[in-house]
This record gives C-alpha cells, structure tokens and sequence, in this order.
C-alpha cells in the first residue's frame, strides 16, 4: 500500500517545478561549481563551457574537437585511443540519463528556459515551425556535427589531395558556439565577445560566434529551446539515445492522439502525438523535459522508465491535479477585483 | 581597418620615435653570440610551428616528432649566420627534460650548419644548453646558448600545470643563466607577445648578479641594453614591430628575439693548464613572440555585430508576424514547363 | 413570418409539437425511470433537467448571449469565457422531427431534421432563444441545415471543420476558423475575450471532465448504473450550468463509489456487457439504449458524440495567455475527435478497441439513423476490426419514431441471447 501511495505521489507531482528547481542546482554547478574545486571530467553531455573558467567540467564536443585534431597515422595509434576513451566515458555519462542531460543539466538550455519567462512577462506569442521548416530545419545539427568532427581531422590531414585546412579553425564549433560567449557573461567576463581580426579565418569565424549569439538571444526568446534545435550536442547524442538507461515509451493502444503533448513540447515534436507505433518515443530534439507525461490525461499512455521501473506515468488524476485546479492566476484576478 | 589604424596611432607613435632614437644612438654591440635558433634556415623544409605551442619540429614517425634547434652566431636574429660545430671543438651540449633529468639529445651537421635535436616526450619545458669555455689572456670566456621551449598538447590534459610551468635551473651544472620569470597564472599555453613587459633574472652559479648587462634585439634588430638591478632582474616591454596589412591579417606570425647578457667577474683559477683572473659570461636566450593578441580583438565590432543582428532579426520577425496576420498563406506553384 | 395565414399555421405546428413533446418526454422519462427497479438518489437532479416546462419560461440568464451550437466541434469554454450561455441544440425529440421535414428531404437523418423543426418552433431545451446558432460543418445534412437560416429566422455561423485532421493544413486552417469564431462571438456577445476569463472556463470544464471520467472509472470498476443514466447524465451538459452539473455529478459519482462498497450493481456476472457506438442518442431518443437493459443487457461504454466523446478529452495549454489557449482549444476540438466526418478515422477503431478491453465489453450494437451515411459508412470498417479481435457486433438502424421497435427489439434480444451462451459456454 505504501507503495502505491509512493507512485500515485510521483505521478501526481508537478515535474515542471521540480525541473525548475533541478535547472537552477545544476546551473549553478557548472557554471559556477569550478570556484568550489568541483572537477566533474571533460566528457560531459552538455555544454559545462569551459571558456568559462568556473566552469568544473568540459563539454564533450571540445574534447571531441580537440582528441581528432590529429593525422591518420596517430588516429589509428596509441594516441586514437584518447579520442576512444573520450567517447566512451561520454557514452557512459550519458546513456544514464539519456536527454535529460539536455532537458535537466544544460546550462545553456536553462539559461533559454529563463528566456522564455521573460518572453512570458512581455505577453508576446511564442513562434513554431510548421511541419515543413522542422523537417528541413532538423538536418542542421547533423551537419555541425560532421562538420565538427571534419574540420580537425582536415586540419592534421589532407582530404583528396586537398590543402590542409588553417589552424585557425581550432575548435570550429566553439568558435561559432553561442556557450562560448554567453555562458561567461554569468561571471561577468565578457573578453569571449570579440571579433578576432587575427587572420581572415578567425575574423569569419567569431564574427558568426558573435552572429550566433545574436541569434542565440533573439531566437531563444521568441521560439522556446531555439537553439536546441540546432545543437550537434543533441546529434550526437541521438546516435546513442537508443540504448539509455532512461527512456520514454508510450502505449500507442492508449493514445487518442489529442495532441496535448505535443502542444505543451517545447522544441514541437508532433511525433509524440502523432506516431501511435513506436514504442520508445524519444526523438532527435527531445531533451526528456517529460512535460508531455504531464499533459497526458489517458493512464499508462506515456511512461518514463529507468531501467524497466516505472518512474513517472501519465495518469488521469496527475492530470487534473495539474492543469485542472485553478491555480494562481484566478487567485490574482480575485486580489484584482 | 579605422580602428586598428587608431591603435596603431595612438599606442605605438611615440614608441616608433624612440625606436629610431635608440637605433641612432645606442652604440651597437659587435659581439661573436652562440645561440639557439628556432628559425629554420631558408630552404629548409619539413618544419612546423605547431599551432600555438611553436615548436621548430620536424614530425617524424609514428607522431613523435623532434624538436630542432639551429646554432647560429651574431646579433642580428635576421642576418646571423648558421655556422657548423665539429666535434672536436670545446663546448659541452645538455638536454634536461621537465622533470629535471638529463636526457640525450643529437647533434647533427648538415651542409655546414649544425642543428641540436631531440624527442619531447613530457610536458613542460626542456632546457637546452650549449657550453662553450675558453681562457684567452687572464680571462676565461664561459658561454652559454640557452633554449627553454614548451612541449605541450591539450590532449594530455591540463591538470598540474603549476608544476609544469617551471622555471628549472641547474646551477651545479650550467654557471650562468637566464631566468624568465613566470607570471602568476601563467599555463601551458603561454606565449610572448608583443607589449608585454616580461622580467629577466641574470644569474650566475644560482646567485642572482647585479650591473650585468641584458640585452634584447628583436627580429628586425631593434635592440636595448639594460643594467641587472639589485635582485639581477631586468624588465624589458616587447615591442610590435610588425604591422600587417588589412588584406594580410596575420597575428599568428612569429617573430623572433634574442636576449643576451654578460658580465665579467674577477674569479682566479685555473682551467685546462691556464691560468686566468677574470671570468667574462656570456648567455644566450632565443624564442619566438607574436602581436598582441588584444591587438586583434575588437570588442566594438562585436558589439556591433551582436546589435545589428539583434536588430535586423527582431524586424524581421515582426514584419513576418503582422504579415502572417493577413488571412491566407498563398503557395507558390511552379510555372515552368 | 410574412402573413397571417403563416402565422397562424406556425402557432399551430407549435402547439401540437409542443404537446406531443410534452407527451414523448414524459413517456420516454417515466421508461427511463419507472421501468427500472433500480433507484439512484442522485439521477434525480438530472431526471428533473429533461422534465418539460410547462409554462414555457427560458431556463437561463436573461442578461446573458445565448450562444447555440451543434456537434462537438465549438469550443464552449470561449463562449463561457465571453459571459454568454452555451447550450448544444442536437436534439432527439420525434415531435419537432416533422416540423423540420417542411425544410429538408424525407431521407434526412432525423437528428437533423428534429433539430432544425426545434430552432424553427423554438423548443430548445430549456426553452433557449439562441441569439447565434454555431453550426460546424461536419456532415452534408449539418452543413445544409446551416442553410435554412433565413427561413426560420435565425443567425447561422457555419464554422468551417477541415474534412481530415491529420495534416498540418487541416490543422492550422481550424486554429485561423477558431480564431475567427472567437472574433465573430466577441461581436454578438458585445465582450472581450480575456485570458483570466478563459483561462477560468478551460479549468472550469477540465474539472467538469475530470468530474465525467471519474463517473467513467467507476463504471469500468463495477455495472453500478445503467447506459441510459449514464447517457442522460452526458446529455444534461448540453444544456445545464457547466458547474451544478458537476457538483451533482459528484454527489452521483460518491453515491455510486458507495454502491461499489455495498455491491449493490445492475447487473451481474452473465449480464451482457454492451458497448454502444454510432450515430448518438440524445433524449428522448433512448430506445436502444432502453430496450438493451430492458431485455437484460447493460452498456457499460457509449462511443458518441452525445457523451464520451463530447467530455473525454481535455484540454492541456503550455502558457496560460490567449496566444496558446486558443489554438490548444482549437486542437483539444479537433485531433481527439473521432467523429466520422474526418478521413481517416482509424482512431475510432481504436477507442473502441482500447474501450472493449478496458470495459470488459461482451458485443457491440452500432447504431445508424436513417439517412446518417458517414456512420453507415463506417460501420462496415468497424465490424471488420471488431471482427478481426473476436468481438460480434449487432449493426441496427433506426429513425426517431418510436413505433416501429417490434424489429429492433427482436435484434437485440437475438443478440443479447447469443452473448449470454457465449458467457455461459466461457463460464463453463
């Protein structure tokens, strides 16, 4: 009975606050953790930016950059075991939680979830790809992903006889990568806003970076997790989505495809409305924030697993506990009248 | 390009005229310096600057590549010569690793210029000394060509940095010296740059020497000549005196410096059968220096960069909203054919 | 109404339809709750809602819009979020059934037909004088229907339903009609649409519907109440304040959680277990229903539009301001909907599959009115799938007279006969 008692809370539970309140714990730790001697590696599946310097980890596509940034000859020698080893503590660190890596822990994420609260304040419309934008749009992420694992094995070898390319482009994602010069401005470092005219190369380079950033701010506040929708972080992370620990399935027999979860999704996935087949539903832009368990009313239609425990589940009562209870804002209009 | 000239300008005009006030005035030194080179002769193939970490290197098999230093003779880092060592003539080579072991190194000649090399294998520095001593009248000459180059790759990490950033000495085997001192946060990643203010010590059997004479000749043979003070230090600001064009952007450029120093110390004793009352040191110190890298990075532009964007965007999201209010989307059809 | 002779022929079409409904109600109310032996003290509130009113009276607010609307499509909450009355006027009634073929062919599905002759002799129930009629287009007879505005004198608004649901176009075509529906209702209700106000009313009918789907547990845990209960209950909300029908449905529902305590059921272990699908029965049309758990069935499941579907899903909205309320009641209107004007509609295989395991069903009867082609069209797709998983499914049509049940009632007893030795046989 207790048991029972124990689950019925869970599912009953506000997973968004308990996320709000888990986003700040885990900002504060890699954004700030590194002046409390905290080191967490340098394998991480989120952006722990460490341009930033209290920043007490690194982000996987820095070491990822930096570990093929090597010839041929060294790729398949001892030292291509670096890059092995990198890859797979990062696989490890993060089949655990899978994408809620991106939806819990990534300072960047949260940093655009602030965003969107203060989009809220202002009363302005949040904007949507349509089906056709999203389709096109979802291949970007792909291409900074193999673009960033090119670039460094170009810059240490020749492709087709081809020149090498300039070592300028060092870490070409983090040059164009918005955690770069925004993460650092949390501890008010602005010297990662710059456009550096050191060779024409550079002066592209961090003049996207600051494009970018631009756009990072912009488009974040319009459109909710903007740049998620781009990140080759979450690519990468796709590859390996399949054999997390974690996992989001959904009983396609229980679904009445009402959409409710995919209208509360925060990067617009459809799929998890519309796809009645699949059993695990966790799709490239999915960062598991789980609000879509939270928006379904039909019991056992969407589940969230860790190994094959049932951790959180979509229930009827969750459901009306959460959005059928008249909450704060008729309780202001009340102070208003 | 109008804000760079103005750096120019306003940092560097009354520097250029003390340049020109220096090199009319100051009485060039004429002196036979031995020193290592980095700078490979010209014609010389298969040497790499290796990205930031510049290392004169030869890549050789297997990702092991050596470090290579040239001798060289005169003052003039453009113009003096490469000039061959027999095995027969009295100098002493030493290699010392980082973690102060002495390890071996080769000399080779070849087509009458003679180059040290050796495999880097740990992190942080290696000092390289060349010794030469002879007694000419009552004084006996004690060279020394000092090389003090960083080995580093980011893939080994950056952990205990402090430890590896030295500075080593050996004063029971190398009598005189050049200390660099290091800077507080100073990592493995460190490198001169023009407009740096870097501090000399002049030591002499591990006692620091005052009144010895330290000078500093650029590539371009700019030079000046400071006295030791109390604690043998000397601090000597670098000079920019490379200036690119707008087309050429170019702050990777490596410039080189040498720094002497010397002093006579009444000493007797005796060496190889002659007698001598005086010990007259020499010591040589080579490396490379780049721009200032704040000479590069615009802030400004950055700003302006992220403003335009910010604004550019924000328009265009509203001019697609209110156009989006207007009832019906039309879809374009293909005419051709 | 140009002369007097008009005049005069419509007061008397309203007087005898007005008697013969009166007549119908009755009849139909004293089978529901006569016939029976089973008592629920709770049904009383909602037995009371359907008793005629005798002097005639409009049961709503008099300061208030009275917004009517058909189908399931109209997003009520906007309508009660603009300070207006919402009352669903699809009607079942055979005694206005005549008044509205003046207008329409005679094979007209009579749901149509019964509901045009109600606006036209104004019996709406709770005698509402509609100020705007919404009527969505879903099926040809609907849409036709709209057409007849002018002839009795009432403002039509077609709002216009995408015949598919899945694409994206059909989807954000509705979201702009919702938004002009919001629009057109601000002009006739002569307020603004505030998202406090509409805010207020999606939580109010959430609670209302999380009200129903408790009612629905309960009957998925036990047969402690009858079909045609359970259908009048689903029938109360299209025309009675959104909050006292949920608080005495609460009163039902802790009644009946009572029931389950003391096992007092309706039925037992060999009673027939029905699922009822198909064109929907809105009292007094309650023969099916009736005849059913007369004969020793009970519906335990009713798959329409006039119930389940009508209440089941909810609306869930991400940020709480009109920019999202609106297209997420648009979409709560739209994606969950298996009514059968959409192509494809293979979720309503689906529900009803889902719904035969989840409520032990035993068969199915689908019924078809006379001239309802888009649910005599799915019946054959249905009885395949039903088929295909071992369940047998009884297809009946009828129209709203209710002098012909002789056959009917053959049928489902033949029906009801058959699932008892099916159950017997299992049982043994």
């Amino acid at each position: 009975m207790k048991k029972i008692k124990i689950i019925q809370y869970i599912n009953n539970s506000n997973v968004s606050k308990f996320r709000t309140i888990i986003q700040i714990a885990f900002f504060l730790l890699f954004v700030y953790g590194g002046y409390f001697f905290i080191n967490v590696g340098s394998n991480l599946p989120i952006f722990a930016c460490p341009y930033n310097t209290g920043s007490p980890g690194t982000c996987y596509l820095i070491s990822a950059q930096h570990n093929l940034h090597i010839t041929w000859d060294q790729l398949f020698s001892f030292r291509g075991l670096g890059f092995i080893t990198g890859l797979g503590s990062f696989v490890l660190l993060f089949i655990i939680f899978n994408k809620a890596w991106c939806g819990y822990a990534c300072p960047l994420g949260t940093f655009q979830d602030w965003i969107t609260r203060l989009r809220k304040l202002t009363l302005t419309r949040f904007a949507n790809y349509d089906e056709l934008s999203f389709k096109r749009l979802s291949w970007v992420k792909y291409v900074f992903l193999v673009l960033l694992i090119l670039i460094p094995l170009g810059m240490s070898n020749s492709f087709f006889g081809l020149p090498k390319i300039s070592q300028d482009m060092g870490a070409p994602f983090c040059q164009i990568c918005p955690g770069r010069t925004v993460l650092p401005l949390f501890r008010g470092d602005t010297s990662q806003v710059f456009i550096d005219f050191t060779s024409n190369t550079t002066m592209v380079m961090s003049s996207l970076g600051i494009l970018f950033m631009a756009l990072f701010f912009v488009g974040s506040f319009f459109k909710k997790r903007f740049f998620c929708f781009f990140c080759p972080m979450s690519a990468l992370q796709y590859l390996f989505s399949k054999i997390g620990i974690l996992r989001l399935v959904k009983d396609g027999s229980k679904c009445t495809r009402c959409g409710n979860c995919s209208r509360v999704c925060d990067v617009g996935i459809t799929a998890i409305a519309d796809d009645i087949t699949s059993k695990n539903i966790v799709k490239d832009d999915c960062m598991m924030c789980f609000k879509c368990v939270e928006a379904c009313p039909e019991k056992g239609a969407l589940d969230v697993k860790f190994f094959n425990f049932k951790i959180f589940s979509s229930t009827e009562e969750g459901f009306f506990k959460r959005y059928g209870q008249d909450d704060s804002l008729t309780s202001k209009k009340k102070k208003d009248d | 390009m109008i804000f760079l000239k103005n750096i120019k300008k306003s940092k560097y005009t009354f520097r250029s005229v003390l340049v020109i006030s220096l090199l009319l005035f100051h009485p060039l030194v004429a002196q036979e310096i031995n020193w290592f080179s980095n700078m490979p002769p010209e014609g010389e193939k298969n040497i790499v600057t290796n990205g930031m970490h510049r290392l004169s290197s030869k890549p050789g098999k297997r990702g092991q590549s050596s470090i290579i230093q040239w001798l060289r003779k005169g003052t003039n880092p453009e113009e003096a010569e490469y000039f061959q060592i027999s095995e027969k003539e009295n100098f002493e080579f030493y290699l010392f690793s980082p973690s102060k072991k002495q390890v071996e190194g080769k000399l080779i000649t070849k087509g009458g210029k003679s180059f040290f090399s050796y495999v880097s294998k740990e992190e942080g520095y290696y000092n390289a000394y060349l010794i030469q001593k002879e007694v000419s009248g009552n004084t006996l000459n004690i060279a020394v060509a000092k090389s003090e180059l960083l080995n580093h790759s980011c893939r080994n990490g950056h952990k205990l940095v402090r430890g590896l950033v030295g500075p080593n000495l050996y004063p029971e085997i190398i009598p005189i010296e050049i200390k660099r001192e290091r800077g507080f946060a100073e990592d493995l990643h460190y490198f001169t740059a023009s407009g740096d203010n870097v501090e000399y010590q002049f030591l002499v059997n591990g006692k620091p020497v005052e009144g010895a004479n330290l000078t500093l000749v650029t590539q371009k043979n700019w030079n000046k000549t400071l006295k030791t003070n109390k604690e043998g230090k000397s601090t000597f600001q670098f000079i920019q005196d490379y200036f690119s064009s707008w087309q050429e952007l170019n702050n990777r450029e490596i410039y080189y410096y040498l720094l002497y120093g010397e002093i006579t110390l009444p000493e007797q004793g005796n060496y190889n059968g002659n007698e001598y009352s005086y010990i007259h040191y020499t010591i040589s110190l080579s490396d490379g220096y780049r721009p200032a890298k704040t000479m590069y990075m615009s802030m400004f532009w950055a700003f302006a960069v992220f403003v335009v964007t910010i604004i550019i965007t924000v328009i265009g999201i509203f001019i697609y909203r209110f156009k989006r209010q207007k009832i019906y989307k039309e879809i374009k059809l293909d005419e051709k054919n | 109404m140009i002369n007097a002779t008009d005049l005069d022929r419509y007061n008397r079409l309203k007087k005898t339809s007005t008697i013969h409904y009166n007549m119908e109600v009755n009849q139909v109310l004293s089978e529901i709750i006569d016939d029976f032996p089973d008592k629920i003290s709770g049904m009383e509130y909602f037995y009371n809602k359907f008793r005629p009113i005798e002097t005639g009276e409009s049961l709503y607010p008099k300061d208030k819009k009275l917004i009517a609307s058909m189908c399931i499509h109209v997003p009520i909450e906007i309508i009660h979020a603009l300070d207006a009355t919402a009352v669903r006027i699809c009607s079942g009634a055979y005694s206005t059934d005549t008044a509205g073929s003046d207008f329409l062919p005679a094979k007209t599905c009579p749901m149509v037909k019964s509901t045009l002759g109600a606006l036209y002799l104004d019996m709406l129930p709770g005698n509402a004088i509609p100020d705007l009629v919404i009527n969505p287009t879903t099926c040809d007879q609907k849409k036709k229907m709209g057409e007849m505005g002018d002839e009795i004198n009432k403002e039509f608004y077609a709002l216009e339903v995408p015949p598919s649901k899945d694409s994206e176009e059909a989807r954000q075509y509705w979201q702009r009609n919702i938004k002009k529906l919001v629009k057109k209702l601000e002009k006739v209700t002569g307020n603004r649409l505030t998202r406090r106000k509409l805010k207020k009313s999606i939580k109010d009918i959430a609670q209302a519907q999380a009200e129903y789907r408790r009612f629905m547990r309960i009957r998925k845990e036990a047969p402690v109440i009858f079909g045609k209960d359970a259908l009048l209950i689903a029938n109360a909300y299209f025309f009675d304040d959104v909050n006292s029908w949920r608080e005495n449905l609460a009163i039902l529902n802790n009644e009946l959680e009572e029931r389950i305590v003391k096992e007092i059921t309706v039925a037992n272990s060999r009673t027939p277990r029905i699922l009822l699908t198909g064109s929907p029965s809105i009292f007094p049309n309650m023969r099916t229903p009736i005849l059913l758990e007369k004969l020793g069935g009970v519906v335990v499941y009713e798959e329409f539009c006039s119930s389940s579907r009508m209440l089941t899903d909810v609306v869930a909205v991400d940020e709480w301001f009109l920019y999202d309320m609106v297209p997420a009641l648009a979409d709560r209107y739209l994606k969950p909907s298996t009514c059968p004007n959409f192509t494809p509609n293979d979720d309503r295989i689906r529900k009803i599959l889902l719904a035969m395991k989840d409520y032990k069903v035993d068969g199915v009867v689908y019924q078809t009115f006379t001239g309802c082609q888009l649910y005599d069209m799915e019946a054959r797709k249905i009885s395949k799938a039903l088929e295909a998983e071992g369940y047998p499914i009884l297809n009946v049509e009828l129209d709203y007279n209710p002098k012909d049940s002789g056959q009917l009632t053959t049928r489902l007893e033949a029906f009801l006969e058959s699932i008892k030795d099916n159950k017997r046989k299992k049982q043994l």
